[in-house]
């Protein structure tokens, strides 16, 4: 290495150091275009490098509280970011906001009188003589009147009962809207979990198909057998991680009893998880992960399904291993 | 499923696999916050705000630049040194962590947990390795969220040797933890 590669990296792990107060969303630094590719490779690197550190620290189990906290703030809202507060409007709101905002009737502002009208009520009364020719004229003003308030009544009336169809209308839509986002949210769960089971599918037959993979049959142990009708097939992928495996005629364990898979590795026996059986149908289990240094594969059933080691009877065991290539 | 799949999944809004992260992370990153902010109920604040924003943030993740685990990690380290900030605790709080919850301890049961385990060993014995030194400085940087010079200031050293620790601790883990990178690449 020459003094100034030393030095370019010595200048990376001092921008990656940097890098951390700024976040891990943002950029690290702005390497020189000649060096994009071995700058940002080697950032990476000590990125991964600070990464590792908490390694160090024995690992705490956070209360379950934590988790359903979380999962409950999840899953209260799946389409907006979240813990964000969403305004929901009622359907009386929604009634109240087409509903137009009364506004205060200004007072009528005093109108002073015309010279006319001063000029008539002044003039002296009339005489009696030829008075009901005059009165006949007077009422039709009333009568107008009248008739316009009952116009106007009516007309109140009509708004008043198509604004009750209105809020009965946007009251049944918004039933409707409800009912719709609860099927689309039905639906879309619906599709997640067949586009899981779809991508278990996959990875499982990428496995068992794959060139090289070990098969490795498994097959009652005792004499006789607990459980003579038991069968299972162990698929281990040629990098000794990921493995697949299918079991079949398994007896329902008894209350408070659990099968348990076992790792016989360098360090002797490791869990693989507890599982239970149900009559007649078949059991899958998978991870992309194997103990190192892994020897032999078995099933056991035992009374304490967090047994640290096996303890109870063995049912299953890998026989021999078979290379498909 | 890998990591990377299961938050292209979360950036789909499917909640198991953000469950299901949270599942592989929670404790490690809980122990974090513990040692950054020395009281568990502070870091599993911290914890529920990580996990939110990887839930709202899961497209914002770029593979390029680190593992998924790195990623986790590093929200965890910068949300708690934010709050340690805010607290304006100056004095560290590692042994008051130690006397709030002493036996607390995860059990790893499984073939995956032991995965786990193997590289926490591995860290823990190559960190116990560095001089005490180098180890100061690195804890200071991490742990604390101290500047460079922040650390030449608090230790009374000069920058140019806190630089040169940095630098030493930096390269020999990088060197000494080769496999363990690997498998994150």
């Amino acid at each position: 290495m020459t003094n100034g590669e030393a030095n370019s990296e010595d200048l990376t792990i001092l921008a990656a150091l940097e890098a951390l107060d700024r976040g891990i969303d943002s950029p690290a630094g702005a390497p020189r275009p000649d060096e994009l590719s071995e700058t940002d490779t080697l950032a990476r690197l000590y990125t991964e490098v600070m990464g590792l550190i908490s390694y160090e620290l024995e690992p705490v189990e956070p209360a379950p509280g934590v988790r359903t906290r979380l999962m409950a703030l999840v899953h209260g809202d799946e389409t907006q970011p979240a813990a964000s507060v969403i305004p929901v409007i009622s359907a009386g709101s929604a009634a109240n906001a087409i509903r137009p905002t009364p506004t205060p009737t200004p007072m009528p502002a005093p109108v002073p009188l015309r010279p006319s009208q001063e000029v008539r009520a002044s003039r002296p009364a009339p005489s009696v003589q030829g008075s009901a020719a005059r009165r006949a004229p007077k009422r039709w003003p009333l009568a107008l009147a009248a008739t316009l308030s009952f116009l106007l009544l009516g007309l109140s009336g009509w708004l008043y009962l198509q604004l009750g169809e209105q809020r009965e209308t946007i009251a049944s839509l918004q039933r409707e809207l409800d009912s719709e986002r609860a099927r689309v949210a039905e639906m879309t769960e619906e599709a997640r979990k067949i586009q899981a089971s779809a991508l278990d599918m996959r990875e499982k037959f990428s496995l068992v198909t794959s060139p090289a993979v070990e098969v490795s049959p498994m097959r009652p142990v005792g004499a006789p057998p607990p459980q003579p009708y038991a069968r299972g097939t162990l698929f281990v992928a040629s990098n000794h991680q990921h493995w697949f495996l299918a079991l079949d005629g398994l007896q329902p364990a008894a209350q408070g009893k659990a099968y348990k898979l076992w790792f016989v590795a360098d360090q002797g026996p490791v869990s693989g998880g507890s599982f239970t059986a149900k009559p007649g149908a078949p059991i899958e289990l998978s991870s992309k992960h194997m103990p190192p240094g892994t020897k032999g594969v078995m099933v056991t059933l035992e009374d304490d399904p967090e047994a640290p080691a096996p303890a109870g009877p063995e049912i299953l065991r890998a026989a021999a291993v078979y290379q498909i290539s | 499923m890998s990591d990377v799949a299961l938050l292209r999944q979360v950036a789909d809004r499917q909640p198991e696999a953000l469950e299901t992260l949270y599942g592989r992370y929670a404790s490690t990153l809980l122990a974090l916050g513990k040692r950054i902010l020395g009281s568990v109920s502070d870091a599993e604040e911290i914890l529920q705000e990580v996990f939110l924003h990887v839930w709202n943030n899961a497209t914002r993740y770029d593979a390029g630049r680190s593992s998924v685990s790195t990623w986790l990690i590093l929200i965890a380290r910068s949300r708690a040194i934010d709050r340690l900030r805010t607290r304006k605790v100056v004095e560290r709080t590692h042994e008051t962590a130690i006397q709030e919850n002493p036996v607390e301890h995860a059990s790893p049961e499984g073939a995956e947990a032991v995965f786990v385990h193997e590289r926490r060993e591995r860290v823990r014995s190559e960190m116990d390795k560095l001089p005490p030194e180098q180890r100061q400085v690195l804890d200071l940087a991490f742990y604390e969220g101290l500047s460079q010079s922040e650390i030449a200031a608090k230790a009374d050293l000069p920058l140019g040797t806190v630089k040169t620790r940095t630098l030493l601790a930096m390269k020999k883990l990088r060197g000494a933890l080769r496999d363990e990178i690997r498998q994150l690449l």
